[in-house]
């Protein structure tokens, strides 16, 4: 046998690294740092207002008892559906029969399709191989190609914050009315069994295709994150968005292609909403001047159409009875444009998610943990009429 | 150039290469059943005086860890701990080639005085272990965890685990610790098991805390 001396062994050493290095490196995309947001779809950048064309329930499964967490998601112009809406349905949030729902607005009939549950944790778990205890969130974006991608919440021993977040990818035809999903797998992003990370908040889209899809830590600390993924739906990498560890559900707005600004739900007793900003398209952030705006420890939602930035959010820091629209041209004042919703003291209408589909705006959101409430709005140039 | 901004553009360059979940179904069953048996073999030698059908433990453990869907251990050993890491499944494949072998003497004993590698090594997971706990709930401005995807974290680690053969030649090879660092880089590499992530392939918390009672049991030791 031969034995290499000291200087031998340590030649062949660096050999073998080097080559480990570019076998590593061969043929492995390189993620883009400032990466640009895309024009955000509509003309509602003159001056103009809102005007309710049609409100509604979205029709549930049978025999479900809960909804929340509704995701929006616009579908292409030639496709069938206006958009998709996606939600968690089951006897309660956090109960072992919760599965993941679809319902689309048929451009055609325009209503609502029956829904359809397409995400059941027993059927992803054995195909995984490993068993999943609950499922919560869901997040929809569809790809370059027209394939529909679904982030969903799913805990692994514990509650909420023993969360994965699941990645499925279409598996039906792109065209075909009934949605399959088959899961892609785990996302992994920490080194603790990869627990407590969620999703909630709709994804950014980029002009290469790719999208920020915001997340959030939550065990024992709220850390708002940005993953970054590829026009395939494959994982680029992981930013933080905040320094502050009571700041979760990040949604984000394109200011201009590379300042980005995100709004946060917020933790913290009398809670604000937090924002932090980003001048390099998502490569790094700071934590920016709060909005003068209530948070009752509650999901926001926000949207870009043309020129102008919608909020969606629950006015009051003590509950979640309320829900209002605001909008604004810059992303740091915020003028309150239609009350979505205000009931009585218990009452919930919570998690709003928006999209811009076939010229209109439209808004769902948790209605008394019951059902989710949808409402679609027309942009009228000119000052509305008092 | 902030020290934020520094990492970013050292750990963001490459984009992540993760496995495939085909892979991965495999790798659950493979990884899970090899630390299954080794921990049956644990159990056996510990209480050497339980009914003799009990040697077939580790055997049992680790054809259930096969079992595919919720009767499977795999399944919900999964649910909990996802995947151990690689380092992990090999120092358990060397207890089990250590105990099916029948050594008299623990591998990599001699009486030579040499490098206390696995002691070395210990203290090393030990502290990337804490690093990477305090890492998870984002102590730091940079995330540690995320250089894991880079292929720089690989080659270094590469490098690391390459000193003590280096240093010590063939004998720095025969401690489980030295050489399942190695093979679980190697493995890696060829892989991505089990997640994409270096440092989910070299560590995971409950190897972290065997290299901690390891570790404090050497230091108590040499008291």
């Amino acid at each position: 046998m031969i034995v290499l001396p000291l200087l031998g062994r340590l030649a062949l050493s660096l050999l073998l690294i080097v080559a480990a290095y570019a076998w590593t490196i061969s043929g492995r995309a390189v993620a883009p740092l400032g990466a640009v947001a895309s024009d955000a779809p509509g003309q509602a950048s003159a001056t103009g207002h809102w005007v309710e064309r049609v409100r509604g329930s979205i029709p549930m499964p049978t025999g479900v008892l809960a909804a929340h967490a509704s995701a929006l998601v616009s579908m292409p112009p030639n496709h069938p559906a206006a958009l998709s809406v996606f939600w968690f349905a089951g006897d309660r949030e956090s109960a072992p029969n919760v599965e993941i729902a679809v319902s689309q607005f048929n451009r055609s009939s325009q209503s609502w399709t029956e829904p359809q549950l397409v995400v059941n944790r027993h059927v992803a778990a054995r195909v995984l191989g490993a068993g999943i205890r609950r499922l919560g969130n869901p997040i929809a974006w569809l790809d370059h190609r027209g394939r529909m991608h679904l982030f969903v919440v799913a805990t692994g021993l514990g509650g909420w914050s023993a969360a994965r977040i699941l990645h499925l990818e279409q598996s039906s035809p792109s065209g075909d009315s009934a949605l399959q999903f088959q899961p892609v797998g785990v996302i992994p992003l920490s080194w603790f069994w990869n627990l407590s990370y969620l999703v909630r908040t709709a994804p950014l889209p980029l002009a290469d295709g790719g999208m920020v899809l915001p997340a959030y830590f939550e065990i024992g600390t709220k850390i708002s994150v940005a993953l970054h993924f590829d026009q395939n739906g494959a994982l680029m990498g992981l930013t933080r968005i905040s320094k502050r560890r009571f700041t979760l559900q990040p949604a984000l707005l394109a200011l201009s292609p590379t300042h980005w600004l995100a709004l946060m739900r917020d933790h913290s007793e009398n809670g604000k909403i937090r924002a932090s900003e980003s001048w390099d398209g998502g490569g790094t952030w700071r934590d920016a001047r709060d909005l003068p705006l209530p948070n009752p420890d509650a999901g926001i939602a926000t949207l870009s159409v043309g020129d102008l930035h919608l909020l969606a959010y629950n006015p009051s820091n003590q509950n979640r009875n309320a829900l209002t629209l605001a909008n604004s041209s810059t992303g740091t004042d915020w003028t309150t444009v239609i009350e979505l919703e205000r009931g009585q003291a218990g009452h919930e209408y919570s998690y709003p998610a928006m999209a811009w589909a076939d010229n209109s705006l439209w808004v769902s959101y948790t209605d008394m943990r019951k059902s989710i409430a949808w409402r679609r709005f027309d942009w009228l140039p000119g000052a509305a009429k008092p | 150039m902030s020290i934020q901004e520094l990492w970013v553009a050292w750990t963001l360059h490459y984009a992540p290469l993760l496995p495939s979940a085909q892979s991965l179904m495999w790798a659950r069953h493979v990884i899970w059943s090899v630390v299954m048996a080794a921990m049956g073999v644990g159990l056996v030698s510990r209480f050497p005086s339980l009914h003799r059908w009990t040697r077939h433990l580790p055997w049992g453990l680790a054809l259930w860890a096969w079992v595919p869907g919720p009767w499977g251990a795999s399944y919900w050993l999964g649910l909990a701990f996802q995947i151990p890491s690689l380092s992990a499944a090999l120092i358990a494949l060397s207890v089990l080639l250590h105990r099916f072998s029948r050594q008299r003497s623990a591998p990599g004993t001699s009486n030579q005085r040499q490098i206390p590698w696995a002691t070395a090594w210990s203290l090393m997971a030990v502290l990337t272990g804490v690093l990477l706990l305090l890492d998870t709930f984002a102590v730091f401005d940079f995330s540690i965890y995320q250089w894991g995807f880079s292929p720089m974290a690989f080659a270094l680690l590469l490098a690391l685990a390459l000193v003590p053969w280096v240093v010590s030649g063939k004998q720095g090879l025969k401690q489980p610790a030295v050489w399942s660092l190695l093979g679980a880089l190697i493995v890696f590499l060829i892989t991505r098991w089990p997640t994409g992530n270096v440092w989910d392939a070299v560590l995971d918390p409950c190897l972290w805390l065997v290299a901690l009672a390891h570790l404090l049991r050497s230091l108590r030791r040499r008291v």
